[in-house]
């Protein structure tokens, strides 16, 4: 996907002023934090199944290498081909050759975060393969040429009267905007192409190692349909899905599913070890699996591996006050919220998506919601760190940073300082004893808020004066 | 597997393996894992499993007897002239009666040459009728394995699936069938799907419609 | 609870905050007056400025060192310091340790003080023990909380507030929905995500008039001058003030 994450700021103003987008992201994100909440308030120790999840995360990682060793071998033994993919055009191209290999012309595919990444579907049908996304949501953004705004709800930024204009135009639908009714239609445009499909692609949402088995967490069975239907099956894995044991993935799978919709499991959990084998009745006779490296192995061996703990259930999105203001799209990649500051840069480069690390007041929603309890506000405040340490910062603010460093370590120049801000602020305050102009880059706070005046006299002045009274 | 492949292979893992690995002080595996959902001790499983299911708008039937359990299949299938079926299914007889009622089992074999059109043929079948290798109390949640007996498609393709469920295979949580025939699951199988419910989608203004894909009508049959 | 050492016949070293210090100087001398009432003695350390977080919450953290040192020097002779504000004590607490994590000297210096730095309300309550500082407001007033992300996400002050307010006679606490949002200030995200920071702030002052009380509490000035920045320039009556001038009386009927 095209990266536009320097746009951030001016991305997010539009996405402020879309009474209709503004409309959308209230609605769903209102909806999933609380269904989230109502979730996790009824298992039987949530603090506790959060360090669980995240201990089992952290010892994945810890032995990652060795893990994926272990997932590859158990998966060959069954017959599954595994490919290795260091970037996004290697996981393209590899796809690219198994559809050729095979004689693919259609393909139905499911829900896959590192395919956006790599762009997949525009490769493919740049080289003459049909694309169908069969996952409602991402259906929708196929055929509005979108990108999807959230992890788990990929048109949560549409209400369903864009829809209704969209299937009315695209699918030649007589224009209804009964969520029933548009369902039913992708249900019947999505059945020929099921069966019709060579190829099935998805994404996976974890990789146990220990049985070598593959996990699709999903609700519509259009997964199941990619997986079971087509003669050829194609998983594209991020290297960092990886855990190790079914114990850990009973906990992972159950807080997944509770965090991202509130569900305690989602309508179908498949867990996929291999291709048909020769009795079955039906399933892919070929099955591939790619594991996709894309930026993650820098993340691993750098300060932030904690970031690949992530097992994208979207609740620190929807529990985010800048998303649900902004939204996906003003995040300008694949992945938006709090973990989309975080992983976009990792993964980019963070000077390619320079504004991430500061979207965000560090309230620590984030990491309170998060299932494996990730420290999202110390990996941003390290990534600002990162990005002041290599100069990428706003001069005006450097500039006043510095100066604000020397007052502040000089109790007698801090006193002078505040005496100028006093006397200027209360001139310009006049009457109204507020503030509805600042000069300078401060301007920004007064643009859309009041400042109150500094105080005439100091708390330490009131201090001093008090303690020459004999303190009443 | 050409050369590109190989290498990233031999690039990733090295670069995996080139610093110190991180969370050297992740905490060891539990001896006893927490589970996730809340169960009284003497909880009633059957009960618990119906409340769960009918949740989420999927029917539990509780039929006393075998031809009770076989009177709700053929209500359930009405006038249709054909099911989808498992080869195997843990009610005996379900399969003499359907045909005595002139309804036939249907058992795509959607491999090699003849897949598509078996897939064609099976598409317009309304009901599939399968067993279930397990089931979870605490979350209403369905287990199905797939072998020679037991096909993928009759719990996703038909709007409507039956799943005809033997009381000794129903457990309290999905953590004790992992912890417990897991692993052995499997090694026995290229698929498992763990079905919680109908199909459904809240994509559009996070109204929840059911059948989207899969089967939007669920029915569990707790045989007697 | 609280690993950290007893609280319990220390004199008390005032942090102030420099936006207290500068712009609510009355919010300190409160913050004073209800110590001292509970026969707490409370010194003012004079070389103080300001913990540093709005250079280190931006990622300048050799500025926000060299603040944090001179914090470190200027009360260095503190047996506890209590500070009216979460946001602050939040940056001692848990990122002066972090700033100083290579250098064993100021590390040893920078825990010590993390160890014995309160924000004010979990003084009283955690601290002395204290829910009941004998405060009566002059007229009845429904009052609700604003709860502020550092000092309720990094701290945990939340139940400190609340049981002091419902202590105070004459305040009837009512809940503020969305309490727990936060109120967009953020530093100087503020300047840096304007549009951003104010679509929070709107958030924010929409719930404040829907809400049954009249007067925000909270126990930060930071998201105080942004709340309030925001009712003012909205044209809403309705006012955001300091827990310590509740609790120092100052408080009275409707509004500040």
């Amino acid at each position: 996907m095209e990266l536009k994450a320097n746009r951030f700021v001016e991305s997010a103003t539009t996405a402020i002023r879309d009474r209709v987008l503004q409309t959308a992201l209230d609605r769903g994100t209102t909806h999933a934090l609380n269904a989230r909440i109502n979730a996790m308030s009824e298992v039987t120790d949530a603090a506790a199944l959060r360090q669980q999840a995240r201990a089992a995360r952290l010892r994945a990682l810890h032995s990652l290498p060795d893990l994926l060793e272990m997932l590859e071998r158990k998966l060959t033994a069954r017959g599954v081909h595994v490919l290795w993919a260091s970037d996004g055009q290697e996981c393209n191209r590899h796809i690219l050759d198994i559809a050729r290999r095979h004689h693919v012309r259609q393909i139905a595919k499911g829900k896959s975060m590192v395919t956006e990444e790599t762009g997949l579907n525009r490769l493919l049908e740049g080289e003459g393969l049909d694309v169908v996304e069969t996952d409602l949501g991402e259906f929708i953004v196929q055929i509005a040429h979108e990108t999807p705004s959230h992890i788990i709800m990929p048109v949560m930024h549409k209400t369903r009267e864009q829809v209704r204009d969209l299937f009315a135009r695209e699918l030649h639908m007589t224009p209804t905007d009964d969520p029933a009714a548009l369902t039913a239609a992708a249900r019947a445009y999505m059945r020929p192409r099921f069966i019709e499909a060579d190829m099935g692609i998805q994404g996976c949402n974890f990789a146990i190692a220990e049985t070598g088995t593959l996990i699709t967490v999903t609700n519509e069975g259009n997964g199941r349909m990619c997986s079971s239907l087509p003669r050829v099956f194609v998983m594209a894995v991020g290297i960092e899905k990886v855990i190790e044991t079914l114990d850990d993935f009973g906990t992972l799978l159950q807080l997944l599913t509770r965090s991202a919709t509130g569900q305690r499991l989602s309508s179908y959990v498949h867990l996929i070890n291999g291709p048909a084998r020769p009795g079955d009745p039906d399933g892919p006779e070929a099955m591939y699996v790619v594991l996709v490296d894309n930026g993650r192995t820098s993340i691993y061996d750098g300060e932030y591996p904690e970031a690949l703990a992530c097992i994208r259930c979207g609740a620190c999105l929807n529990t985010c006050p800048v998303y649900q203001n902004v939204g996906g799209h003003a995040y300008g990649w694949v992945y938006a919220g709090p973990i989309g500051a975080v992983v976009t840069p990792l993964l980019n480069g963070i000077h390619n998506a320079a504004p991430l690390p500061h979207a965000s007041s560090l309230c620590g929603a984030c990491k309170a919601a998060c299932p494996v309890d990730i420290n999202i506000p110390d990996l941003l405040l390290r990534l600002r760190a990162d990005l002041v340490a290599d100069g990428d910062a706003d001069p005006a603010i450097s500039l006043g940073v510095k100066g604000w460093a020397v007052a502040m370590r000089s109790p007698q120049l801090y006193e002078v300082a505040g005496k100028a801000a006093s006397a200027a602020s209360r001139v310009a305050a006049g009457y109204d004893e507020t503030l509805h102009r600042l000069p300078g880059p401060l301007g920004h706070w007064t643009r859309n808020r009041d400042f109150p005046p500094f105080a005439a006299k100091p708390f330490r002045q009131l201090w001093r004066e008090r303690k020459r009274q004999g303190r009443p | 597997m050409n050369n590109t492949g190989h290498s990233s292979r031999d690039r990733i893992l090295q670069r995996l393996r080139a610093s110190k690995p991180p969370f050297e002080d992740a905490p060891p595996r539990p001896a006893q894992y927490l589970p996730v959902t809340r169960l009284d001790e003497d909880a009633d499983l059957v009960a618990r499993f119906r409340a769960e299911v009918e949740r989420l708008s999927g029917q539990v039937h509780l039929p006393p007897t075998a031809l009770d359990a076989m009177n709700t299949v053929l209500g359930i299938v009405g006038e249709d002239k054909a099911v989808m079926g498992w080869e195997s299914l843990p009610l005996p007889g379900l399969k003499d009666v359907l045909a005595a009622h002139g309804i036939q089992i249907v058992i795509p074999h959607a491999r090699g040459d003849q897949r598509r059109a078996e897939l064609q043929k099976a598409e317009p079948i309304r009901v599939g009728i399968t067993g279930a290798d397990a089931a979870f109390a605490t979350t209403g949640t369905l287990a199905l394995i797939t072998n020679d007996q037991q096909g993928r498609l009759p719990s996703l393709l038909p709007p409507v699936h039956v799943a005809l469920l033997r009381r000794d295979r129903l457990f309290p949580r999905i953590e004790d069938w992992l912890a417990s025939e897991g692993r052995a699951a499997m090694s026995a199988s290229a698929s498992i799907a763990l079905i919680t419910g109908p199909s459904r989608t809240g994509d559009i203004e996070m109204q929840t419609i059911l059948g989207v894909h899969g089967p939007g009508v669920v029915h569990v049959i707790i045989l007697p | 609870m609280h690993r950290r050492p007893s609280v319990f016949n220390k004199r008390v070293s005032l942090f102030v905050t420099c936006i207290v210090d500068m712009i609510y100087p009355e919010t300190g001398m409160s913050t004073v007056e209800v110590l001292e009432r509970l026969g707490v003695e409370v010194d003012f350390p004079e070389a103080q400025t300001c913990c540093g977080q709005m250079g280190f919450n931006a990622g300048y953290r050799d500025e926000a060192r060299a603040v944090a040192r001179h914090f470190l020097e200027a009360f260095k002779d503190a047996e506890v310091i209590v500070a009216p504000s979460g946001s602050c004590v939040a940056m001692v607490r848990h990122y002066y340790p972090e700033l100083f994590q290579d250098d064993p000297v100021w590390y040893a210096r920078a825990t010590w003080a993390a160890s014995i730095t309160w924000e004010l309300t979990e003084y009283l309550v955690d601290g002395l023990g204290i829910t009941d500082v004998g405060t009566a407001l002059k007229q009845p007033a429904k009052l609700a909380l604003h709860d502020a992300c550092h000092g309720l996400r990094g701290l945990g002050v939340q139940k400190q507030p609340r049981a002091l307010l419902n202590n105070v006679r004459q305040a009837e606490v009512v809940e503020l929905p969305g309490a727990d949002q936060c109120c967009g200030f953020g530093g100087l995200f503020a300047i840096k995500m304007p549009d951003v920071s104010g679509a929070m702030l709107n958030d924010k002052v929409k719930a404040i008039m829907a809400c049954e009380a009249d007067t925000i509490v909270l126990c930060d000035t930071s998201c105080m001058t942004q709340i309030n920045g925001g009712l003012s320039r909205q044209g809403c009556p309705k006012r955001a003030v300091h827990i310590a001038d509740v609790l120092a009386g100052k408080v009275g009927g409707s509004g500040a």
